[in-house]
């Protein structure tokens, strides 16, 4: 049975990726609105990749998410016209990673419901400090004029994509890996049996840093303004989180299908019935919830299971 | 010199004192037996042994080095597994991959996937859950979950092994079957054991000496004949005045 699920994630990788390809073409073929929107889209399938990786695995969940993509944004933003982007954009992400491997020591020490509490007031705690710095600074929004197109944008994006995504494969298929795997199912026993549970705690909370400073870095571009209080949203960790309840957090399928789910949902109504959005997307979180805990990728693989014995 | 060194552990928790000053030593190949009532502190040492506790003060030598303040993994990676009172399977995981994640980091396997399920499957033998390799942890009987515990910590390939009440909550012909699968387990692998048991009767059929916890101290130690015969534990365990 396993060798089937691996098979058909495989599959399923393979079509992503073709997927993605075509998603490159829509710049030329449909023009700038669609390019937007598949920037979105990307931008949220990297974030929710990256989330995977260490609250997927281990069971961590985090609700300060945020606060790596509001560094990346704040480290492209700050030295936009500085340095040159090829360079901001990783050092956003390498900023993000450093600050998830400082506060990892005093945040991986709580798990459960403290855990969520915790990483959501570190992402405010971040968010304020940097607005008072800004404020001080007297730099309370930046203009970002100059900024690649939303094209070359939408590149860089499916590339980090890509690195996403591939990160979480080869992580969930290798020994460290099953090390997360089996922290999320009992850490004590799996510190029992050699898993060195702290360290890879902290690898994991640290490289899944790295993604959404990239991403936010790209996206202050993208909205060639930098605002504090928009960059530190806490609505852009919620999102992801929901992402990865819809689609599922088990393997790589989920991000993406979570974030196609949600995207193409506010297509269709945000813009035509925007009071009812909000309303649907709860509705479907509980639904997803109730009936299917595991997301849609997990849903999927139980209708293939009832397929072949059926 | 002895495989384990225990000297002077004390362990409190809050106002509670949990252990007093517990001196205690393993020899290699020995099988020690601990006993003693509800809150006696074996738990204590064992968690302590194992890195989950750090005790208040005193010292644990493994061989010749200390392991005090050692993290759990580290002390397993040097040779110490343990087993818990009340079991801790990975549940949404198959028994053989249970076992698998043990050899792969307790034993520092660096073997493919099919050598690892290979000698997953022969530890899963040893216990006589082979036919249940497939499900998952979760589906097992509480008799089947006692094994598995027991196939993991063997699975790290230890110099010593602390079991903790392996027979609680069993019937008594699958206590029995478990006296009879630790005799076994010591006579195939090179290994020490400590071991927790309130069946007193399971306790004596497996110890080479018996140590006998009572508040947080040593009141006993000695062999089997010796300590069931103590007018302490008599009085403890079979109420004789």
């Amino acid at each position: 049975m396993t060798s089937v699920f691996s098979l058909a994630k495989m599959r399923f990788v393979w079509f992503l990726f073709v997927g993605v390809l075509l998603i490159a073409q829509v710049p030329s073929i449909l023009g700038s609105y669609w390019t937007l929107i598949a920037l979105n889209l990307m931008m949220w399938v990297a974030m929710t990749q990256s989330w995977t990786l260490f609250s997927g695995m281990t069971g961590y969940i985090s609700l300060g998410h945020v606060v790596f993509y509001g560094v990346g944004a704040y480290v492209v933003a700050s030295t936009f016209n500085s340095i040159p982007l090829w360079l901001a954009v990783p050092m956003g992400g390498i900023a993000a990673a450093l600050l998830a491997l400082v506060v990892s020591l005093p945040v991986l020490r709580v798990r459960g419901p403290y855990f969520v509490i915790l990483t959501f007031g570190l992402a405010e705690l971040v968010k304020f400090s940097i607005l008072n710095l800004e404020t001080v600074s007297g730099n309370s929004s930046r203009l970002l004029f100059g900024a690649p197109s939303v094209e070359i944008l939408l590149y860089c994006m499916i590339g980090l994509v890509v690195f996403a995504t591939l990160t979480t494969l080869i992580v969930t298929h290798s020994r460290f890996g099953r090390g997360l795997t089996v922290i999320r199912e009992d850490e004590v026993a799996a510190a029992t049996v050699g898993v060195p549970v702290l360290r890879y705690k902290i690898i994991a909370f640290t490289v899944s840093a790295i993604v959404p400073g990239m991403a936010g870095g790209l996206m202050a571009l993208k909205s060639t303004y930098f605002e504090v209080l928009q960059v530190f949203n806490p609505i852009i960790s919620f999102t992801v989180v929901t992402m990865a309840i819809i689609g599922g957090s088990g393997d790589v399928r989920g991000p993406f299908l979570g974030a196609v789910f949600l995207v193409l949902l506010s297509e269709l109504f945000w813009t035509t019935a925007p009071q009812f959005y909000m309303i649907l997307v709860g509705l479907f979180l509980i639904l997803f919830v109730i009936f299917a805990p595991n997301g849609i990728a997990a849903f999927l693989d139980k209708l293939q299971i009832s397929r072949r014995s059926g | 010199m002895s495989l384990l060194t225990v000297r002077g552990i004390a362990k409190s928790f809050g106002g509670v004192r949990a252990l007093g000053s517990v001196d205690l030593h393993v020899q290699q190949g020995e099988t020690l037996g601990l006993m003693g009532s509800n809150g006696a502190g074996k738990t204590t040492l064992f968690g302590i042994i194992a890195g989950h506790i750090r005790p208040t003060s005193g010292d644990v030598w493994f061989h010749d080095r200390s392991i005090r303040g050692l993290s759990p993994d580290k002390v397993c990676r040097l040779g110490i597994a343990r087993t818990f009172q009340i079991v801790r399977p990975f549940a949404g995981l198959t028994v053989r991959e249970n076992v698998e994640i043990a050899i792969l980091f307790g034993s520092k396997s660096r073997d493919g996937q099919d050598i690892l399920s290979e000698k997953a499957m022969t530890v899963l033998a040893e216990v006589g859950l082979e036919a249940h390799a497939g499900a998952l942890a979760a589906t097992l009987t509480l008799s089947a979950r006692k094994r598995l515990e027991v196939a993991r910590a063997i699975a790290t390939d230890p110099e010593l092994l602390l079991l903790d009440e392996v027979m609680a909550g069993l019937n008594p012909r699958e206590g029995e079957d478990m006296v009879e699968l630790i005799k076994q387990i010591k006579l195939r692998r090179p290994l020490s054991i400590v071991v927790v048991e309130h069946v007193v009767k399971a306790l004596t059929a497996l110890s080479d000496r018996i140590v006998v916890l009572h508040q947080g101290e040593i009141i006993v130690d000695g062999l089997p004949s010796e300590v069931v015969r103590h007018p302490t534990v008599r009085s403890a365990y079979f109420g004789d005045e």
